[in-house]
């Protein structure tokens, strides 16, 4: 049988081990490349294993875009990633991507001290953003790219970039303009230690976020077994993107990582699991 | 100062004389596919394509085939795998491919300064049609037939070559 409280404790392992999986992969590709092994290629833009083409689907989006074309091999390209994100969501993002694995692992408690002492931060219960927010920096870019006619996607993609980055540090091919925009947001990021790139900008992520359906997992909260509601915050402290699982409008930002679930169980409330069905709520 | 920074963008910009891996689309439709996934970097298997840097402007990261270091051998392994459809993902023929036209600069050339050279006839993978010599002697480019792999322009003896091959699409 499936002991859900198990996998829930064990969630987070898993997850470190698909994300150190995921980076040494990236490292792996170069190195097989140098050994003259060239079936497993390409980056986090467009990957081929053999004769199978995945393609990020905000590739897909800003190509059409851009060239105001439908190409066929290409959409059939991003249905993996695009099956995907309808049925576990944006877990893209939390288990694959080495933007996000980057951030994880810069957070720091004493630079979280820092951060807090410095910017004056209280400790209150997190909010979550209205979706719209969401959406108007996505159409933004959208707008940017038809109207200037710049592959600007493919530009501030973070996976993109890094996977790329790790290419050609590798191969030798030198490093350049891509590792300055990548270490002008990751500084950023890290300073101020508030996840905006992820929660507001990722065209990748938000290009993830735009298939959903009612059967794609989410986080369910049952109100009536949580029972740390007005004292603490256990769920929501955790949470990289500082998104409270509590509260409605979680989605579009939540990327299921799971994270508040595992401190749930460990906390001994069972409130917060993972659902495909929408429950109704009273 | 800014009016020199202008200038050097818009000519990065305008700068459409690259070549491209065998089987792209024209210059701007290409940059509007290519999605630098490196997947024709990454296949090649005589680092022949390199990816562009800073100095072409709008399309650094995008692939581009520099003849003089290393020039396309015409092994077709690129066009297939490109996901979006920026190099032609059809183009299996090497005779078909049309990445540039080369050009003989007559003043350098050897043979037309009186000296024996058959270095580009002798390597060019078109051989006897694509580069063809008239009396025995010089070398003239069939424009019909060229499919501008650049070998020639790698080969070529003279410093700085005397052969070289200009984009298909800015011809």
């Amino acid at each position: 049988m499936f002991n859900s409280e198990k996998f829930y404790r064990n969630l987070n392992k898993y997850r470190k081990a698909v994300q150190i999986f995921s980076i040494l992969f990236l490292i792996a590709i170069p190195i097989l490349i140098l050994l003259d092994i060239r079936y497993i290629i390409g980056n986090m833009y467009s990957i081929s294993f053999w004769d199978l083409n995945i393609v990020d689907p905000s590739m897909m989006v800003q190509t059409i875009v851009l060239s105001k074309e439908f190409y066929v091999p290409l959409l059939i390209a991003a249905l993996i990633p695009i099956t995907l994100a309808l049925i576990f969501g944006k877990v893209f993002c939390s288990w694959m991507c080495p933007y996000n694995t980057l951030l994880e692992l810069f957070e720091l408690r004493w630079l979280k001290k820092i951060q807090r002492k410095f910017f004056n931060i209280k400790r209150k219960s997190n909010i979550n953003p209205k979706p719209y927010v969401y959406w108007i920096t996505y159409i933004t870019l959208i707008l940017i790219t038809l109207i200037v006619g710049i592959p600007l996607f493919t530009w501030i993609s973070m996976p993109g970039i890094i996977s790329s980055e790790i290419f050609a540090a590798i191969v030798g091919l030198g490093i350049g303009v891509n590792t300055v925009i990548f270490g002008v947001v990751f500084l950023f990021e890290v300073i101020i230690g508030k996840r905006y790139w992820c929660k507001y900008i990722c065209p990748v992520g938000a290009t993830l976020s735009l298939v959903k359906t009612k059967y794609t997992m989410h986080i369910n909260h049952n109100e009536d077994i949580c029972n740390c509601a007005a004292k603490a915050e256990p769920c929501g402290n955790d949470c990289p993107l500082e998104l409270n699982p509590k509260e409605k409008n979680l989605y579009p930002y939540c990327f299921n990582c799971g994270r508040c679930i595992k401190v749930c169980e460990v906390t001994g409330n069972k409130a917060l699991s993972f659902l495909f069905v929408k429950k109704n709520k009273k | 100062m800014l009016k020199f920074l202008l200038n050097y963008i818009e000519n990065a910009v305008s700068d459409k004389s690259v070549l491209r891996p065998p089987g792209a689309a024209p210059e701007n439709e290409f940059l509007n596919k290519c999605i630098q996934c490196n997947k024709c970097l990454q296949i090649c298997p005589y680092d022949s394509i390199v990816a562009a840097g800073l100095e072409f402007g709008t399309s650094y990261g995008t692939p581009i085939i520099i003849a003089r270091d290393v020039p396309c051998y015409l092994c077709m392994l690129c066009p297939p795998i490109c996901p979006t459809g920026a190099l032609d993902n059809d183009l299996l023929e090497k005779e078909k491919v049309r990445m540039g036209i080369a050009k003989i600069n007559e003043e350098t050339c050897l043979p037309y300064l009186g000296i024996i050279c058959r270095a580009c006839f002798e390597n060019c993978p078109i051989f006897r049609k694509a580069i063809i010599l008239e009396d025995e002697m010089y070398p003239k480019v069939v424009e019909k037939y060229c499919v501008g792999c650049g070998i020639c322009e790698h080969v070529c003896p003279v410093e700085g070559s005397a052969i070289i091959v200009k984009s298909y699409h800015n011809v």
